[in-house]
């Protein structure tokens, strides 16, 4: 699933949680700028048309749930 | 167009809580929307709040406090103290709050006071309609729309609600605190004080603290800048805990992020205002937010009224809420950024030079600015460029 970002570049990945390691504390959610994931309740929603993988959110986690993980193209 | 409400609040924390509070005392007729199923949990907090801030606007209840303390202690890398103790001691400055109850009482307080309040219920729209806003909502899965003169975002760290209105308010990586916090039974330490270690060998761009919630309960948490650091903040945590309080139990867990980014320039557009955490009013040095999002609550309540009187939700006659906020707490704001700046870039021998020269006496205050002001007296040429804004 290869994918554009805005600038042209190809991304090659998506965002998955952990959801044994979440403990949906939203520090991620503050950190996009692109306005990609929403916690609902105890969930957090990556929206991957939205996402870039600009990895704010990888960076940002407490507890290190989250990471990118490559799709086959 | 007809109205629902006069003022709808989104999130049910200290700030959202206290500014449904205020409106609705005001005489508007207020809706306060939680997206929790549950006001209050997961708490995200270490729960530290000053005794004046709190009595500034309650009658304080018991059952909202777990512990009293009396002081705090700095710990700096090699170990130096710098003890702050207010007064006497037995003389009680700080409390440790339960805010599973205290943002339950606040929420309860707003609805006695004849506010609306729903919960499992996620605002996710706004838009603008003639002079007013239509927000949407899911409440339990079904998707409806309200119609309010105005919106007040108190949404918390994740805010949407200033994105909507056109306020950037996305946090840059280098200006969150990504926490974690155990709560900790069985371990050993002063409880009359908050204690707090500095520095790189704790914790890169932020602290650890112990808020003693009992004589052996404690909130032992961290705070890291993810910029200053490749490891996660619980790596970090995990590792104080192994090194000093290996004998604990941990009993409940919390994370978060706290945003650091200073004043933002406007917390104001047209028919809407934010408050607290939504409006980045926490401190960048102690991340400490609910005395600021309690009295940003006021001020927007405030004004929501006295926008409703004047028939004006239009971000102008809103610019008095940012006025109130900039001349109130604002002023800490810009000088704890600054001050945050400053500290992030401290290796950790500065922090022990700067922590052994006030290290020998007690400071009679617990303030950052009275500790800064002591540091600048001792170290000049250290801290020359912190002078004009602390002295
Ligand atoms: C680990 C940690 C420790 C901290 N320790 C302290 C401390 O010791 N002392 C201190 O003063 N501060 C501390 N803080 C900061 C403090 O917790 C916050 O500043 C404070 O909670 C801010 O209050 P608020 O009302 O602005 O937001 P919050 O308390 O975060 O409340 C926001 C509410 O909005 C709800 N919400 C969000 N989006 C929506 C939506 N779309 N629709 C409906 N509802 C929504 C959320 O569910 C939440 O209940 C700490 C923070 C962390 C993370
Ligand atoms: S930052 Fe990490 S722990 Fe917090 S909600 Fe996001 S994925 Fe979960
Ligand atoms: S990778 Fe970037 S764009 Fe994607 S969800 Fe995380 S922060 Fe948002």
């Amino acid at each position: 699933m290869l994918k554009r970002r805005k600038d042209g570049s190809e991304k090659n990945g998506r965002i998955v949680i952990d959801r044994y390691k979440c403990a949906y504390c939203a520090a991620c959610i503050a950190v996009c700028k692109y306005d990609a994931n929403l916690l609902i309740e105890t969930f957090v929603q990556v929206d991957d048309e939205k996402c870039t993988l600009c990895k704010a959110c990888v960076r940002a986690c407490p507890m290190r749930a989250i990471d990118v993980v490559e799709v086959d193209s | 167009m007809s109205y629902d409400y006069d003022v709808v609040v989104i999130g049910a924390g200290p700030g959202g809580s206290m500014a449904a509070k205020t409106a609705a005392e005001n005489g508007l007729d207020v809706l306060l929307v939680e997206k929790r199923q549950e006001i209050g949990t997961p708490v995200r907090c270490a729960e530290g709040v000053s005794k004046e801030a709190l009595e500034e606007f309650f009658e304080v209840e018991k059952s909202w406090i777990a512990k009293e303390v009396s002081g705090a202690i700095i710990y700096s890398p090699d170990g130096t103290q710098i003890k702050l103790v207010a007064g006497m001691a037995g003389n009680e400055v700080g409390f440790v709050l339960e805010r599973k109850i205290f943002d339950r009482a606040l929420a309860r307080m707003a609805a006695k006071r004849g506010a609306e309040v729903i919960v499992k219920t996620t605002a996710t729209t706004m838009r603008r309609e003639d002079s007013g806003v239509v927000i949407g909502l899911k409440r339990l899965g079904e998707y409806y729309e309200v119609r309010s003169k105005l919106i007040i975002g108190a949404d918390g760290v994740e805010s949407r609600v200033g994105k909507w209105g056109g306020i950037n308010t996305t946090v840059k990586i280098g200006e969150l605190e990504s926490c974690v916090q155990y709560l900790m039974s069985g371990i050993d330490f002063d409880p009359e004080y908050t204690h707090f270690w500095i520095g790189r060998k704790y914790a890169p761009g932020g602290y650890v603290w112990l808020f003693p919630k009992g004589e052996d309960v404690a909130n032992v948490g961290i705070g890291v800048l993810p910029t200053q650091t490749k490891k996660s903040a619980k790596e970090w945590l995990d590792k104080f805990v192994r090194e000093n309080y290996p004998e604990g139990e941990i009993i409940e867990v919390v994370a978060g992020g706290v945003p650091v980014t200073g004043p933002i320039e406007t917390a104001v557009a047209d028919n809407l205002m934010l408050v607290g955490d939504a409006a980045r009013h926490a401190d960048p040095i102690t991340g400490g937010g609910i005395a600021n999002a309690i009295k940003g609550g006021y001020f927007a309540g405030k004004v929501a009224a006295e926008a409703v009187k004047a028939g004006d939700f239009s971000k102008n006659f809103l610019r008095r809420y940012d006025e109130l906020w900039k001349n109130d707490f604002g002023k800490n704001l810009h000088r704890n950024k600054v001050l945050q700046r400053k500290f992030v870039k401290m290796d950790d021998d500065v922090l022990n030079r700067l922590a052994r020269s006030i290290s020998d006496y007690d400071l009679s205050e617990i303030s950052v600015k009275k500790l800064v002001m002591e540091l600048i007296k001792k170290n000049p040429k250290l801290l020359w460029d912190l002078k004009d804004l602390f002295l």
